[in-house]
């Protein structure tokens, strides 16, 4: 399992990758998020939704509502420019952390505190 | 069976009761829902199963999703007070509406209340701006000046009037003057025109220079040529349409006494803010009075000069001053000196002795602004009062406001904006009462303003400045107070307004002082009016009818008209004469014997008949009265009053006689002494005068004593007899009281309009201490039941109720009883004849106040003393 903290930590940078493949809806969103976890990031409607109405607010990220064959009404949201730079910063930032993290624990001698 | 589209509604109806839930995001969420389920159903599950699999999550988060939602909004970003000042607006409009409609008793008070007063003011301010208006419409107003006789010797001011050369010369010897221009009245005469006939009032003869002096208006026909010829009448259009309706006039032909006139011009009517206000003007070519170009003789000649830019008037009437004696001589210079009065300053600067139309005063106007003005000031203390009353009901409002970030001055942007959302449905009112109220207003003032007066660009916008300023005004304090409160205090209730209360009762005895002077101001001019009225004038009033002769058989046969007259024994006495007493009394110089020119008293003049002395029912104290048996008396001899007499120093009066050179009159003998009698208004103290008896031309009045029963009758007898001696002009008369009274004209209006003000501001302080007592009493529900239950009276609470309200009207009764005391005492100065402000009348204003103070107080607290305490006690 995954904790509460990490996932909102990560939810930011999750949502803008996902949307940087294409337009998508929360339902498609949290389905992507299972699948690429293989089943163990379970996100619930409440963590999604108001952070993608947070991104939406601050610019990163614009929505639209699309009209379904079948009538039902579905919001898209796509990244907006700002977005796409906004995730690069993300990108980067988790690279930091990753790189850090991998270098602790791969067998660097200068790290080791043996 | 399952239903899926009433599960979802279910399920929506959840969410939609979060608060935080927008209709967006709920939307989203239900469509996220459905294709959950479409995806569960896919995998085998039936649609209810389904649906309770998907949702059990969602309902289940509701608060959860609501509070993430709540911290990923953006907090809103304060960016200096005015930018969120105008993003407010909308909320600030809102609740100013919500706190007018929840609270619509006190909401009418104050706006009922504001809106009378602002309705007051508006229909003030308009009479003021008529007032000073008078005259400024003329293109060269700035120029025109008349010139009178400021005679130093009149024991006036000086005489409206001059003789008929005095303007021409001026005009021809001065180069400052550009131009000149006479009136003179023409004196009521019958018009007539094929069936049409009436007597015209408000003419004059003119010189064929007014319109080049004066910016009337001409319609049709030539301004240069108009007035030149003899015979010819220019007419304004209200004349015009009596005789010639919906047909131009000029070039046709008008009948006026019998002699016909050509109508020369058509004049658009005369607007009202003028002090020579005439309906046709006759060409001064036609007059043809013996003595139009004497230099002493004859002054019935209004005269106005006009000017040449940038001169000073004064200079003129030095220059007019140093011409006098060569044309008067040096002995009459003590009489005469030229003075000019600007046009426009005439109607509320110039009080001088035969002016065209009672004038106003510019006391009047400065009184009326400030009456309009402290009307509108007791309203506004409604206001505040009642908003820094209902102050502690929005303790909350403004706790929750502060600790949203509202700033102080924000709060007090606030409070001001919706005092003037007050001020401004109030002025909407007030316009709608000022229409409803004008011809009320017109019959109070005694002038008849239309409603295109009353919208006039120049006062809408002025009283779109008071709006603002009234709201300003009346919004401050409250603002002021309120947005004061500390959050944390206001929002536990802990708010105590120990100061506001202060401030309240100053307001309340600010008000009440008000009242009260403006009571004491009306029951003072009332009593010198009334005094005035009832005064002993020295001869009866009442039961007189004045007649006016229009032929000269009425003339010449006066003694058979009496006669016929006297027939009815209704008729008890009657007179023929020049003039009368109430204004119409000549000035002619007399040469009373003996009696140095420098010396001499200026002395008026009535010439009268035999009978005039019995039918006016005045007294001879010494002497004798005239007598048809001693034919000498017939312009022959003279009756002098105890004013002359005292004036001229003679111990018998009898012993000495009296000339008038002008008319070659006497010396005549003194064959009496009249007791003192008012022959002027109230205003003028009794001057000498004398009376005798002239020749026949001379008359020109009948004076008709009838009984007062079956006055219907007397008239028609009246009627009759004139109908046989004069079969030409139609019957009209008017009686002596109801002309005696039109001396009074500005007294009266005077006093219609401070009836009316005190009036409206009773009933507004009145309403507003009615407001701020039921407001009190609320708060004091819980304390009344409390004494009650412990054996309080019902007079008992209701006396501590109004405890601290009769407080407050004493001190009110305190300062405003010397200050109206003191201001009516300098009124009176200007009445010869004055009543005194008497303490009963303080008293009664005391009591009145007193009295008024109670009744809107009282109403609420007994209602609250009678109220079973049990109610007020188990509420909350």
């Amino acid at each position: 399992m995954i904790s509460r903290e990490l996932k909102a930590a990560s939810s930011k940078p999750m949502i803008l990758s996902i949307l940087n493949k294409g337009e998508s809806y929360g339902y498609e969103i949290i389905q992507k998020i299972e699948q690429l976890s293989g089943g163990e990031w379970e996100w619930s409607e409440a963590m999604l939704y108001p952070v993608l109405h947070r991104l939406d607010a601050d610019g990163l990220i614009q929505s639209r509502w699309a009209i379904l064959e079948n009538r039902r009404k579905r919001k898209y949201y796509s990244l907006t420019p700002k977005g796409k730079e906004a995730l690069q910063v993300e990108k980067q930032r988790w690279m930091k952390v990753h790189n850090a993290l991998v270098r602790l624990w791969g067998p660097s001698p200068q790290l080791s505190f043996e | 069976m399952f239903n899926l589209e009433n599960a979802i509604k279910e399920w929506r109806k959840k969410l939609k009761k979060h608060p935080n839930l927008e209709p967006g995001v709920i939307e989203e969420l239900e469509m996220h829902l459905f294709d959950k389920i479409d995806s569960l159903k896919s995998e085998g599950l039936s649609e209810e199963e389904a649906f309770k699999k998907a949702s059990e999550k969602i309902p289940g988060a509701i608060d959860a999703l609501a509070s993430e939602f709540l911290k990923a909004k953006k907090k809103p970003v304060i960016k200096g007070t005015r930018v969120s000042f105008w993003m407010l607006m909308p909320n600030y409009y809102k609740v100013a509406l919500r706190q007018i409609y929840r609270q619509k008793g006190y909401s009418m008070i104050n706006i009922l209340g504001l809106a009378v007063g602002i309705a007051t003011t508006i229909l003030i301010m308009m009479y003021v701006k008529h007032e000073l208006t008078y005259d400024t419409f003329h293109t060269n107003s700035d120029r025109i000046y008349r010139l009178v006789n400021m005679n130093p010797t009149s024991g006036q001011q000086g005489i409206a009037k001059v003789t008929g050369p005095w303007g021409l010369t001026a005009n021809e010897n001065i180069p400052e003057v550009e131009n000149v221009t006479r009136f003179v009245f023409f004196t009521t005469p019958l018009v007539q025109r094929g069936e049409n006939i009436n007597y015209e009032v408000s003419g004059f003869y003119a010189d064929a220079s007014v319109f080049e002096v004066f910016g009337y208006e001409m319609i049709s026909g030539n301004p240069e040529t108009a007035l030149v010829n003899p015979n010819s009448v220019a007419l304004t259009e209200q004349v015009a349409d009596i005789y010639f309706p919906n047909e131009n006039p000029v070039g046709k032909a008008l009948t006026m006494n019998g002699t016909e006139y050509t109508v020369t011009a058509l004049l658009k009517d005369i607007p009202a803010n003028t002090h020579i206000s005439f309906r046709y003007l006759v060409s001064m070519s036609t007059l043809n009075h013996p003595d139009k170009d004497d230099w002493i003789r004859w002054n019935q000649f209004y005269t106005y000069l006009l000017l040449a830019e940038g001169v000073s008037a004064d200079v003129v009437a030095d220059k007019f001053q140093q011409l006098l004696p060569t044309y008067i001589g040096e002995e009459a210079m003590p009489r005469y000196k030229a003075g000019m009065q600007l046009i426009s300053d005439i109607h509320l600067n110039s009080d001088l002795f035969r002016e065209i139309t009672p004038n106003s005063n510019i006391t009047y106007v400065y009184a009326f602004s400030a009456i309009a003005l402290l009307i509108l000031l007791i309203a506004c203390v409604n206001f505040t009062n009642l908003a820094t009353a209902k102050a502690m009901n929005r303790a909350r409002e403004i706790g929750i406001r502060k600790s949203a970030g509202a700033l102080r001055s924000t709060l007090r942007a606030q409070f001001l904006g919706e005092s003037i959302v007050y001020t401004f449905i109030s002025s909407v009112i007030a316009i709608g009462l000022a229409i409803a109220a004008l011809s009320l207003f017109n019959q109070i003032t005694l002038q008849s303003f239309t409603i295109s007066d009353l919208l006039d660009v120049r006062l809408v916008s002025w009283v779109l400045v008071l709006i603002v300023l009234i709201g300003i005004l009346s919004g401050s304090y409250p603002a002021f107070l309120l947005s004061g409160f500390k959050p944390i205090q206001s929002l536990k209730g802990q708010i105590k307004l120990s100061g506001s209360s202060t401030v309240r009762g100053g307001l309340v005895i600010f008000q009440f002082a008000i009242t009260t002077g403006l009571i004491l101001a009306t029951s003072v001019v009332i009593q010198q009016l009334n005094y005035v009225q009832n005064q002993d004038l020295g001869f009866d009033k009442e039961q007189l009818v004045i007649l006016r002769i229009r032929d000269n058989s009425l003339r010449e046969q006066a003694d058979t008209f009496k006669e016929e007259l006297l027939r009815n024994p209704a008729i008890i006495n009657a007179s023929i004469s020049a003039n009368f007493p109430g204004g119409t009394d000549y000035g002619i110089p007399s040469q009373p014997e003996g009696i140095p020119e420098d010396q001499r008293p200026p002395m008026r003049i009535l010439a009268v008949d035999h009978e005039f002395i019995d039918t006016f029912g005045m007294e001879v104290v010494q002497g004798r009265n005239f007598s048809r048996n001693i034919p000498t008396d017939t312009f022959g001899s003279v009756i002098i009053n105890q004013e002359a007499a005292k004036q001229l120093g003679w111990e018998n009066p009898l012993n000495h006689r009296i000339a008038i050179e002008g008319i070659d009159f006497g010396p005549a003998p003194v064959i009496g002494v009249l007791e003192d009698f008012h022959f002027r208004s109230f205003r003028e103290t009794i001057a000498p005068i004398m009376l005798f008896i002239p020749t026949t031309e001379w008359y020109t009045y009948y004076t008709i004593r009838i009984s007062p029963e079956n006055v219907e009758e007397s008239l028609a007898h009246i009627q009759d007899t004139w109908e046989k001696f004069d079969p030409v002009n139609p019957f009209s008369s008017i009686f002596f009281d109801s002309y005696y009274q039109g001396l009074y004209y500005q007294e009266q209006s005077t006093q219609n309009l401070l009836n009316y003000s005190t009036m409206l501001a009773i009933i507004i302080s009145a309403i507003g201490l009615f407001g701020l007592a039921s407001f009190i009493t609320e708060k004091r529900t819980k304390e009344i039941g409390i004494r009650k239950v412990l054996g309080a009276s019902v007079k008992e609470v209701v006396f501590m109720m109004g405890k601290q309200f009769t407080k407050f009207v004493a001190i009110s009764l305190l300062i405003a009883i010397p200050v109206a005391y003191f201001g009516m005492g300098k009124w009176l100065e200007s009445f010869a004849y004055k009543t005194n402000i008497n303490g009963v009348t303080i008293l009664i204003t005391a009591a009145s106040v007193f009295g008024i103070a109670w009744i809107s107080v009282s109403y609420q607290s007994i209602k609250a003393a009678l109220s079973n305490p049990i109610n007020s006690l188990r509420s909350e």
